[in-house]
């Protein structure tokens, strides 16, 4: 057997989000670890992702990880440097395939709070808010959500809901008007990656990371969450995975660190 | 439409002297880049007050306005947080305080309300699944002025629905503009075009003053039409410490040291001090940058040329008729062509006859 590969959360995180996405479908990616797993996919198993920003970029060639949505390498060499109307209006109109969210908590529907903690009139603490969340978890075929997850993050009741997942279970998205064939996908953690299953719209774990026990992944959710019949084990990162993240995408540990 | 003929250049406080009075409401346009920071100050050095400030996504300059007692409202979707999650700068000091009310949307909400602002229009459809979050369900500044639904007339279904806004001034830096205020800007655009004509004022700061035939020969870099525009600002360096596409990059080191200083609401207050009020304007603010840290590193953020590939606005002539009324297209002069007009005239009334 090869010598097991050390690599730290964050390369965890962004791999595992990469080979979510497929060649040849879009994806509409925010800033940090989406951003990365984007590049990554589009240097190994998918050339041809076409990536979308917010501020208007669409299908760029990044030399190197943009820190903003709207920094110039966000549409270097791409081809249409358009606006937020433009890419929002082909959005919504049904032509993107991958979404990419963070979560400050998230509940067993993969309803999203990224708006404040705590109730609204005395907040423990104020979040970034919507930005695009509440757009891109509405519009896209396929919502991925990376976040870190612990007991506060994987919640019954999310308190502020900024972005909507499954709201409050089967029928409830088509129910709210919401485009068909849409909703949350795959949820990543440092412990393992969920799906949700079609019939309930609730999380079930699909897969943990190596070293990582059922047990933990209980242990850091407030709610209960069904099992994969076929649960695995997430494939780690590759040396060559590893190498691109470091010393193609980003060589000065912005988001991946040193 | 404004008088296009008049020269709108002016000194950035003369500007926001003239167009932003106490209690009007902003509209800060460019997106996470290209941040008119130069207008921004000089808001805060006049010591504007009670301004309702429309940010679709902010970085410090919101700190900034907070904290020099500019603003208590701000309409946005997002704000980013030094530190992450669980940052803690002005901002926070105020909403925690009771200083600072937010109303929160998400982006396209508050895209759909400039845009319909500068349509015209008083309420566009959105994406109805909002509905659903708290984002629809609370609302602060705007109360009741926010979301609506109403029935769509062609499916009889619910549909929700952002009322217009037209923010009373947009402050907007752009890359080069002439004396008329034909603003030109590219890059991806973000919000800037629909955050800048949703208001009934626009303030343009840009890199450079440019003759008013640059514009006439790449007119389709125009964002903003020179008629929309009443003031025109050249301050180089104008989204300091941000980026301007072509002309310098963001500079992050000046950036990590706002958002140290952002930490205590007393560091605050000196970096308004240092950078800021010490400051008449965008070249003393330079001049200071220069004292403090030298020129090199103001330097090494200057853009490196990257143009782009040129676009032929060549056409084969003016006229189908050239100055002997022939046409080199048709094989024909003018009156040849006439008489073909009135002959094919006559088949078709012949044929109608026929019928």
């Amino acid at each position: 057997m090869a010598k097991e590969m050390k690599y730290t959360e964050p390369e965890l995180l962004a791999c595992t989000a990469s080979r979510i996405l497929e060649n040849k479908k879009s994806v509409f990616v925010g800033t940090g670890l989406p951003m990365i797993a984007a590049m990554l996919a589009q240097k190994t198993h998918a050339p041809e992702l076409f990536i979308i920003f917010e501020a208007g970029g669409l299908g760029p060639q990044m030399p190197v990880l943009p820190i903003s949505v709207g920094d110039s390498r966000t549409f270097h060499r791409a081809v249409a440097a358009s606006s937020m109307h433009d890419v929002m209006s082909a959005s919504q109109s049904g032509y993107v395939d991958f979404g990419f969210l963070g979560a400050a908590q998230l509940d067993p529907y993969g309803n999203i709070n990224t708006t404040m903690i705590g109730p609204y009139e005395e907040h423990k603490t104020r979040l970034p808010g919507s930005g695009g969340a509440n757009d891109v978890g509405s519009f896209s075929q396929r919502t991925i959500i990376i976040m870190r997850q612990d007991k506060r993050k994987f919640v019954e009741k999310v308190d502020f809901l900024t972005t909507p997942g499954y709201l409050s279970g089967p029928g409830a998205r088509e129910k709210a008007g919401l485009p068909k064939n849409t909703g949350p996908y795959r949820v990543i953690t440092q412990l393992g990656v969920y799906g949700f299953n079609p019939d309930t719209k609730r999380m079930y774990l699909i897969s943990l990371h190596r070293g990582v026990n059922l047990e933990d992944a209980k242990a850091n959710s407030s709610f209960a969450f069904e099992v994969s019949d076929k649960l695995e084990v997430t494939e780690p990162p590759t040396e060559k995975e590893v190498r691109i993240l470091h010393e193609e995408i980003d060589p000065v540990g912005i988001v991946l660190r040193k | 439409m404004g008088d296009v003929k008049v020269s709108k250049v002016m000194t950035a406080a003369d500007a926001i002297g003239k167009f932003v009075p106490d209690g009007c409401s902003i509209s800060i346009a460019n997106f996470l880049h290209s941040t008119p920071f130069a207008l921004i100050h000089e808001l805060i050095r006049q010591k504007k007050k009670d301004l309702l400030v429309w940010s679709q996504s902010g970085i410090e300059e919101l700190d900034l306005l907070i904290g020099a007692g500019c603003t208590k409202k701000i309409i946005t979707a997002y704000n980013f947080r030094a530190g992450g999650e669980w940052a803690n700068g002005e901002f926070d000091r105020a909403l925690n305080e009771g200083r600072l009310e937010v109303e929160d949307l998400s982006n396209f909400a508050v895209l759909a309300m400039l845009w319909a602002g500068a349509m015209g229009y008083n309420f566009i459809p959105v994406l109805k699944g909002i509905r659903e979050t708290d984002i629809f369900k609370i609302s602060t500044i705007l109360g009741g002025e926010k979301f609506k639904v109403v029935k769509d007339p062609f499916s009889g279904e619910d549909t929700v629905v952002v009322k217009g806004a037209n923010p009373d001034v947009a402050l907007i830096h752009v890359q080069r503009c002439d004396r008329e205020g034909n603003a030109q800007y590219w890059g991806s655009i973000g919000n800037s075009k629909w955050a800048s004509l949703a208001c009934k004022k626009i303030i343009v700061s840009t890199e450079q003053i440019v003759d008013h035939d640059v514009v006439r020969f790449s007119p389709h870099l125009t964002l903003i039409p020179g008629f929309r525009v009443d003031a025109v600002v050249e301050e180089p360096w104008g989204a300091h410490p941000a980026e301007a596409l072509g002309a310098y990059n963001t500079d992050y080191g000046f950036r990590a040291m706002f958002f140290m200083h952002n930490i205590t609401a007393v560091s605050m207050q000196s970096f308004l001090k240092e950078w800021v009020y010490d400051c008449a304007g965008r070249a003393e603010y330079l001049a200071h940058y220069v004292e403090r840290f030298g020129q090199a590193p103001l330097s090494r953020l200057r853009a490196r040329t990257h143009p782009s590939y040129p676009a032929d606005l060549g056409s084969a002539n003016f006229s189908v008729w050239d100055e002997r009324g022939y046409s080199e297209a048709l094989g024909m002069t003018r009156s040849e062509f006439d008489q073909v007009l009135e002959k094919q005239g006559e088949v078709m009334e012949w044929e109608i006859e026929e019928k």
